[in-house]
């Protein structure tokens, strides 16, 4: 579960979420395993953010607890899957701060330490015992070794399957014992079908635009729509749309809108569709493929950015500055308009013939 | 749902059911007792998802139905409701609320649905056998204190009921936690001989024996190599197993300890008790100076000082001295029933056995320590 997910509308919580959309491919290499009786006993799920990763996890302990069922009644494992209250599935995901009543920031210890009690007992229905860990990379280092100790020697009949946003962000030494399923992006046509189902206040042109820039992440969509992330995206694309020209004081007007300090969800927003608006430009500049996201503005944009042949590290570099930015403006409090203006300025970039004579 | 039950009757077996329910869990259904009712009976269950406790009362059901609401809340209210009262659960028009009633005081309860609750572990388990309830309450009482409490060795953090049947049927449980080993027989019951070796771990130890407290009919078992389950007087515990493999136990027990020393329980306990007052390191031993027929108890302290106490014992052995913890003498010496105690020692760095010499059904085996 990662952060900012939990609240967004429309789909259940992944425990809880019986639809499962694109990814029939990582499902099938596990149900394949298992049926050749070679099921790895450690899992460890990759991809973005709000891509399915937890909603994956669940659906395959279900199907490995479903056999366990000794009525085979496949909707009462679904009812205590979603309830947390299916004696054989332990799920370790990071605890909820009884003070605050909001998750904490990593997987602590203390909780990563209730799993081995969990496999030290037998199983309740005489079958499989299953360990979700959902968001891996949220241990602690105490909790990662903790983890580590019980993926080394696993029980009999047992599967943990761990979610995590990027496989290089667990431990070497749990990730070598893991089989590894890596979550595609969603197709941008399923996606769009699938937005305009949850959101039937979207047409489908807004639908397919969301569904081009959220990086074919389903969850990450429906974060953009409820954080009113389209609407920030055509501005942002309308402010770029001279560029490397940018119009001083709409740049002012905007940067000052964005970061208000009621506008934080705007700010880390702009920030995220920044950063991935300029991976697709880089991709655009690196491969030489034109054929880009189908939205014009954006097309024409990059497309002409693309063709003024300027060096691939100047856009890395930008894309850098963006992501280093984007952390340290919430560990150190920066102000959010002098970031916004500095990456705008960086934008721009050298170029002596630059229409704008008053630069940042 | 539509009942009323007599309060002291609902209190009784919400008492039962209610100490399983674990009072910090972050999963919601796992606070509530499920509450079945049906046929004239309501049938109370709570579980913390590796024991569940059920029970079934009679009571008048005017409408079946199932609905769980929070245990300990529930169990408070109905302490609290006057002697002698009837309490009577209601439907409200909301699905997640259940009314209590009794006399003029109304309690409106949350409800979480049926469905949701975790499932029954109720499949048929293989062995079957009962056993009288003195004989359980045995076998619990006096191995339980050396239960391991290291989860490293988690196959020790429960008892070990295994049938024996050489050289004379019996059923037995052993708990260790390296330190001393209890070992403890009672006769084997009909259908026993067959069931495999189980570990029943510390909390379903707990409550089994809490429940069986003040029972004194036979309780059936049945057991498989994943699930035990008891059955007795309405309450049906079933909970899962430790999932290891028990050590084997018997190659700590030494068979040659020819050093046997017997002396009156009561006196001794006395004054090892008195004598490691003094002990006051982490560790509290005792040295215990053998000669014959005398004992002499003697604690050193750096710090403290030092204590000694002489008691008149059988003993007719080579002079010897043998260090032990205090407590763990203390606690073994407590488990036998007679008068006397023997304590058969090979040297001071053998494990020795301590036992009660008109009993031949327990013995407790304590290694030594330093001194």
């Amino acid at each position: 579960m990662s952060d900012g997910f939990s609240r967004v509308a429309g789909p259940p919580e992944p425990r809880a979420n019986s639809e499962l959309i694109g990814h029939d491919e990582a499902e099938n290499i596990f149900l394949d395993s298992w049926g050749k009786g070679r099921l790895a006993h450690a899992w460890l799920i990759t991809g973005p953010a709000g891509i399915g990763k937890a909603t994956l996890a669940f659906r395959l302990a279900r199907r490995l607890l479903e056999k366990n069922a000794p009525q085979g009644d496949p909707r009462s494992v679904y009812r205590r899957v979603a309830a947390g209250s299916h004696a054989d599935l332990f799920t370790l995901e990071r605890p909820v701060d009884s003070q605050t009543g909001t998750r904490r920031g990593e997987i602590t210890v203390e909780v990563a330490r209730k799993v081995a009690p969990f496999l030290h007992l037998t199983p309740a229905e005489a079958g499989w015992r299953v360990v979700v860990i959902d968001g891996a990379e949220k241990m602690n280092r105490n909790a990662a070794n903790a983890i580590l100790k019980i993926v080394e020697e696993p029980p009999a009949n047992t599967v943990i399957l761990m979610t995590c946003e990027g496989r290089h962000k667990v431990l070497p030494t749990i990730r070598s014992r893991c089989q590894i399923l890596a979550l595609r992006p969603l197709d941008a046509s399923l996606m769009s079908s699938w937005l305009c189902r949850h959101r039937p206040d979207l047409d489908p042109k807004q639908a397919m635009a969301l569904a081009q820039i959220s990086a074919g992440s389903p969850g990450n969509a429906l974060r953009l729509v409820d954080a009113e992330g389209l609407g920030i995206y055509e501005e942002m694309l309308s402010l770029f749309a001279n560029l490397p020209c940018l119009d001083t004081a709409a740049a002012h007007e905007f940067a000052d809108r964005i970061s208000s300090s009621r506008g934080e969800d705007s700010f880390r927003m702009f920030l995220e569709l920044f950063a991935s608006w300029l991976v697709r430009l880089i991709r655009v500049i690196a491969t030489d493929d034109h054929s880009v996201t189908g939205l014009s503005e954006e097309d024409v944009l990059v497309n002409r950015l693309a063709a003024r042949r300027e060096g691939l590290d100047r856009w890395l570099n930008l894309w850098e500055k963006a992501v280093r930015l984007t952390a340290q403006t919430e560990s150190f409090l920066l102000d959010r308009k002098q970031v916004l203006l500095s990456l705008f300025d960086c934008l721009e970039g050298d170029d002596p013939m630059n229409c704008n004579p008053n630069r940042f | 749902m539509k009942l009323t039950i007599e309060r002291e009757v609902l209190l009784k077996s919400l008492a039962h059911v209610q100490s399983v329910v674990e009072r910090r869990t972050t999963i919601p259904i796992l606070s509530n007792v499920r509450l079945d009712a049906s046929d004239g009976r309501l049938r109370l269950t709570a579980t913390d998802m590796n024991l569940t406790v059920a029970e079934s009362v009679c009571a008048s059901v005017l409408q079946a139905g199932a609905t769980t609401t929070p245990a300990h809340m529930l169990h408070e209210i109905v302490r609290k409701l006057p002697e002698g009262g009837e309490v009577a659960f209601e439907p409200t028009e909301q699905v997640d609320r259940i009314v209590l009633r009794c006399g003029d005081g109304i309690f409106s309860l949350s409800c979480l649905p049926v469905e949701d609750f975790p499932a029954d572990f109720n499949a048929e388990l293989a062995h079957r056998f009962t056993i009288p309830a003195a004989d359980l309450r045995r076998l619990i009482d006096k191995t339980r204190f050396a239960i391991s409490h290291e989860e490293t060795r988690y196959y020790l953090n429960g008892i070990y009921l295994h049938p024996v049947i050489e050289p004379k049927p019996l059923l037995r449980s052993v708990a260790t936690d390296g330190h001393r080993l209890a070992q403890v027989d009672v006769s084997l019951p009909n259908g026993a001989d067959s069931i495999p070796g189980v570990i029943v771990h510390r909390k379903a130890v707990t409550e089994i024996r809490k429940l069986i407290d003040d029972f004194d009919g036979e309780i059936a078992c049945s057991l498989s190599d994943t699930m035990a389950r008891l059955c007795f007087d309405s309450v049906n515990v079933t909970t899962k197993l430790i999932d290891g493999k028990f050590p084997d136990y018997g190659r700590v027990i030494p068979a040659a300890n020819d050093k046997i020393m017997e002396f009156d329980g009561h006196g001794f306990m006395n004054v090892v008790d008195r004598v490691s007052t003094l002990a006051t390191d982490r560790t509290r031993s005792v040295k215990l100076s053998l000669a014959p027929g005398e004992l002499e108890v003697s604690a050193i302290s750096p710090e403290s000082g030092s204590a000694s106490e002489k008691l008149p014992v059988l003993y007719d052995s080579d002079a010897m001295q043998i260090g032990f913890n205090a407590r763990y003498l203390l606690e073994l010496a407590g488990q036998l029933d007679g008068e006397r105690i023997s304590l058969a020692m090979n040297d001071a760095a053998s494990p020795s056995i301590m036992r009660d010499p008109d009993d031949n059904h327990a013995l407790f085996v304590l290694m030594p320590m330093r001194v």
